[in-house]
């Protein structure tokens, strides 16, 4: 002991392949259920975030959105769009969107609209499709991915970004 | 049975890593999603969640029995690295798994040990009864233990986790608690060496499918393991060395030392004994990394002033752990300093 510390020497290989062979004893009456089959890890692993998200960029501020969130890009600001610039920060949503109202719109759906087993009303459709702004889609305050109604869902539409 | 429940969604304040690439500082910022499941791709529903850095919310849906699955990741700020540091399924098919590693070493963040201290590993399951309704399925989890050598050097930013090793898996079917005690997997050896071992091991528990649940991931743990330290003195000659006039130089070199310990040479009078507090030599001391193991070298001109007197000394080069304190290397030798005159008195008549 050293100040009520273990003190020792540099343990050898023989020295611990000993400790664990006694080790190994200790512990083979442990009940367990061995199991087969596919490793769970190695499959439906997760993906990058970056892979499964938009990005949005101006005035030196970026976010991620979740692909097919926006639901409307004006022309003029495809630029904007999946263009992040070097030196930008990074933000979460709701920061870029206090930053960005003046061209960032958001139109709340429900989740049954978001998720395609209701159609958004043509109305609601016609008003971010005649705005200026660039429309994104939230469900409480969240960017929310959009299917396409259930009757289209065969491949992906075309608002979906690159 | 279909049950409908609000989860809560707890984000936690991680301080966010800062690196330097190319000279441009690289920060990184937390997004949470919550996604549902079954996942439909492209079509998956998924909706970024915000929270503040520390807090909880509701979940965004109620989550049923296909069940939803809260991601934690954190991406770089130049968007070129995108990491995912914790995911949890919940729904009302899915019991609640968690995983704790309990070590000896109290410093780390990540849990950590080294090659030669056991460490536990504490299982959490619950409502795994309430949802079994007579399914062998629903009434287990799967149980996996992963192994991954981090290569010669090398740490946990060398890998690539999916190459990990399946040590082995089994099924685990209680409500409570369970702990299990394991020692260093060997698959971690570096060149057959097994005190030289260096990588991590993993335990995860994943849900077996069920009804509308698919099979995911419940609950996930680390640990990293870290080989014995090794070191040695030079300079002195360990057979019997005598010093008459300065000290010579020294050179102290050690390898493998555990993240965060420190390394010093002393000295003390008489010979080898276990636990001695010497006279440390100045310039000795040193704390390395405190993210992986390390390497050791310094070369110590002078050290005349730790040797009070004659007789015989030993000197040790040894390492301070979280764990115990280790003897890298010692010499022992004697100090002799005695000034001898020599001569005779003659008169010349």
């Amino acid at each position: 002991m050293r100040n009520g510390v273990v003190f020792r020497d540099v343990i050898t290989d023989e020295e611990l392949v000993e400790r664990n062979r006694k080790a190994a004893l200790e512990k083979q009456n442990r009940k367990f259920i061995p199991a087969e089959g596919e490793d769970a890890t190695k499959v439906n692993k997760v993906k990058s975030l970056l892979e499964r998200s938009d990005v949005i960029s101006f005035n030196g501020y970026t976010t991620l959105v979740p692909k097919r969130s926006i639901i409307h890009i004006p022309d003029g600001y495809q630029q904007r769009i999946n263009n992040h610039k070097k030196g930008s920060k990074l933000v979460g949503w709701l920061e870029f969107l206090r930053l960005n109202r003046g061209w960032v719109s958001t139109v709340e759906l429900t989740f049954a609209q978001a998720k395609g087993e209701e159609e958004i009303p043509p109305n609601l459709k016609e008003s971010f499709q005649t705005g200026g702004n660039l429309v994104v889609a939230v469900f409480q305050a969240g960017p929310i991915t959009v299917a396409p109604p259930k009757s289209e869902a065969s491949e992906p539409s075309e608002t979906e970004t690159p | 049975m279909k049950i409908s429940h609000i989860v809560s969604i707890f984000a936690v304040c991680l301080v966010s890593p800062v690196t330097q690439v190319q000279g441009q500082v690289v920060t990184y910022t937390n997004f949470i999603r919550q996604v549902q499941l079954p996942e439909n791709p492209p079509f998956t529903t998924e909706i970024a969640v915000n929270v503040d850095p520390v807090g909880n919310m509701d979940s965004k849906w109620a989550v049923n029995e296909t069940g939803a699955r809260f991601e934690l990741h954190t991406v770089s700020s130049d968007l070129t690295d995108s990491i995912l540091l914790d995911s949890r399924n919940v729904g009302s098919f899915y019991p609640v798994a968690e995983i704790t590693i309990v070590t000896q070493d109290p410093d780390s963040f990540v849990p950590r040990t080294r090659v030669d201290i056991p460490f536990e590993v504490v299982v959490e399951l619950e409502g795994l009864a309430e949802i079994a309704a007579g399914s062998d399925a629903a009434a287990h989890v799967r149980f996996y233990h992963h192994a991954q050598a981090y290569g010669p050097g090398g740490s946990n930013e060398d890998i690539d986790p999916d190459n990990a090793t399946l040590v082995s898996q089994e099924l685990k079917g209680f409500e409570g608690t369970e702990t299990v005690v394991y020692t260093p997997s060997p698959l971690l050896a570096e060149s057959g060496s097994i005190s030289k071992s260096r990588g991590e091991e993993r335990f995860s528990i994943y849900s077996l499918e069920y009804y509308k649940a698919p099979v995911a991931r419940l609950a996930s743990a680390t640990v990293q393991i870290w080989p014995e330290a090794d070191g040695t003195i030079s300079g002195i000659s360990k057979n019997g060395a005598v010093i008459e006039f300065t000290t010579p130089p020294i050179t102290l070199a050690a390898n493998d030392l555990y993240p965060g310990s420190k390394v010093q040479a002393q000295v003390y009078k008489g010979v080898k004994r276990d636990g001695v507090v010497g006279t440390v030599i100045p310039g000795s001391g040193f704390t390395g990394s405190d993210t992986k193991a390390w390497d050791f070298l310094e070369t110590i001109e002078k050290w005349d002033s730790v040797i009070s007197e004659n007789g015989t000394w030993t000197m040790e080069l040894i390492t301070i752990t979280p764990f115990d304190v280790v003897r890298l290397d010692y010499v022992t030798f004697d100090v002799d300093r005695t000034i001898s005159v020599r001569g005779n008195v003659t008169t010349i008549e």
